[in-house]
């Protein structure tokens, strides 16, 4: 189960994420406008807004690969980095989010800018 | 003034656009036109899906909005067209009688909806599907009865949008099961079987007329009988535009001939998209006219311009939704090899030609066709077994890197 600090949230520990997958924190736990695709690729945790900004689907469950993640629908790619749009259809980027590991704890900070 | 660099492009669909695009983040810094018939720079795919009967505004489709053109400093100059093309001067003709002179020509002129020639063809309410302001006029049939002719990708698409949005639907198509080039012959039998199993009234006929008949159209089949509608979308396929290349003196055989950098015969005109077809050593490819293709053909001419290396080309790729379901291809499903059939929830085609996979298409599975791009342009080697394993994740065979 999630539970809060001041401003981070506990979404995981390490191993729940496997390489190259995602799990989704629903809106309503992180208290943003959309829900956050917590992904996990080459070692390093990444997350960004859950929306592809093309037509409403999960990036969730898109292609993650080499530092991106790839649409499910039409292959819109964004950087896992930073959300930047890479390739379209999409026209603009995710908005992206803070997570660390803080022991064997996924810590979710939400983008200031995103709170619901 | 010479020192004064600037690239015309004509036409500002996804090849076009995709261009001037890529220019610009590539780094040009001269400036960019691109000359657009329609009323916008926008996306076409949407056209036969959601757009057909959500009553998307175009500014929804569009590319990019003024603010965001101002950004990007390109000059789109929408709602003009251009009359002439002089090959050696670099020059174009807009129909406002300006001249514009680049130190490259790209076109990206696209295609035109087949027009019908059947009687009674030129009736209004019988439409064709290219344009927003077609599908704008499609719209007035959501809820009435429409005849669609033609269940290729646009037909099927247009059909089942206009099905679900609650009109009569009645599509007909001579083939007893329409696109085996497209999906290959198990998920195209499956895809087209999906009309019926939404209430449409499929028809393995072709049309032979249309006549109007109190206040409604009335088509007469070529097998005999006939249905009373209140409108026919026409889906039969397209003709390439290749009135401007011709006239300049391109070599043009269908579609403007290119090479992989998108150069025709004339020194620094290039073509991308719908408009053309690739030389290659067996001859000619036939024009490939899907979204991806024609946005990879804009990144390799703008590497051209640019003098920048083109990034690598894997199999075609496509996709394209009916009843809610989203249907992806990439390679041949057609030709060479066999298909095989991974079995699950949502079962994958599979070509494969000795140990190499050919082509792919899922339906509701994209993940699926995500990992046999991968297979495909990385050359792995496979076996029909492992593809029909629905134990071994498809990823797994998909080497990192």
């Amino acid at each position: 189960m999630p539970t809060k600090t001041a401003n981070s949230i506990k979404v995981g520990v390490v191993g729940d994420i496997d390489e190259d997958e995602a799990l989704v924190v629903p809106r309503a736990t992180a208290g943003t406008l959309d829900d956050i695709a917590v992904i996990f690729s080459d070692g390093r945790y990444f997350a960004i807004d859950d929306t592809c900004t093309h037509e409403q689907t999960s990036l969730a469950e898109g292609w993650i690969e080499a530092g991106c993640v790839e649409c499910p629908l039409h292959s819109s790619t964004f950087r896992l980095t930073d959300g930047a749009v890479l390739s379209p259809p999409a026209q603009r980027g995710v908005v992206a989010h803070t997570i660390e590991v803080v022991g064997e704890d996924l810590m979710l900070t939400p983008n200031p800018e995103r709170l619901a | 003034m010479s020192d004064h660099r600037r690239i015309v492009i004509v036409g500002g669909g996804i090849a076009g656009w995709t261009v001037a695009s890529s220019l610009r983040e590539g780094g040009y810094d001269g400036a960019i036109t691109v000359i657009e018939r329609e009323p916008a720079c926008y996306d076409r795919p949407p056209l036969s899906k959601t757009a057909l009967v959500d009553r998307s505004p175009l500014a929804a489709l569009a590319f990019a909005d003024d603010a965001k053109l101002v950004e990007l400093r390109i000059d789109a100059r929408v709602g003009r067209t251009v009359t002439r093309l002089d090959a050696a001067n670099l020059s174009v003709l807009l129909d406002d009688g300006e001249s514009l002179i680049g130190d490259a020509v790209v076109l990206a002129t696209g295609a035109l909806a087949r027009v019908p020639s059947f009687p009674g063809a030129h009736l209004p309410g019988v439409s064709t599907l290219r344009t927003y302001a077609d599908a704008a006029t499609l719209q007035a049939l959501i809820g009435r009865t429409v005849a669609v002719v033609g269940a290729g990708l646009i037909g099927a698409e247009a059909a089942a949008a206009l099905r679900q949005a609650g009109s009569e639907v009645v599509l007909i198509d001579p083939n007893e099961v329409p696109g085996i080039r497209a999906f290959g012959p198990t998920m195209a039998e499956h895809l087209h079987g999906m009309h019926a199993a939404h209430g449409v009234d499929t028809r393995a006929d072709s049309i032979a007329g249309v006549t109007t008949a109190g206040g409604r159209l009335r088509v007469a089949l070529t097998r005999g009988g006939s249905i009373d509608v209140d409108g026919v979308l026409v889906g039969t396929g397209i003709v390439i535009d290749t009135a401007l290349a011709e006239a300049a003196g391109l070599e043009v055989d269908e579609g403007i001939v290119v090479d992989d950098a998108g150069r025709t015969s004339a020194p620094r005109v290039f073509a991308v998209g719908d408009a053309t077809r690739r030389r290659l050593p067996g001859g000619l490819a036939a024009s490939r006219g899907h979204w991806e293709a024609a946005r990879l053909d804009g990144r390799a001419v703008a590497a051209e311009i640019l003098n920048s290396t083109p990034e690598p080309r894997g199999a075609d790729w496509f996709w394209s939704d009916r009843y809610g379901s989203h249907i992806e291809v990439v390679g041949d499903m057609t030709g060479d090899g066999r298909e095989v059939v991974r079995p699950g929830p949502h079962p994958t085609a599979f070509r494969i030609d000795g140990g190499l996979l050919v082509g792919a298409c899922s339906v509701d599975d994209p993940m699926a066709v995500r990992a046999a791009r991968r297979l495909i342009d990385r050359s792995v080697l496979l076996s029909a077994d492992q593809l029909t394993d629905p134990n071994l994740p498809l990823r797994s065979l998909v080497p990192r890197g």
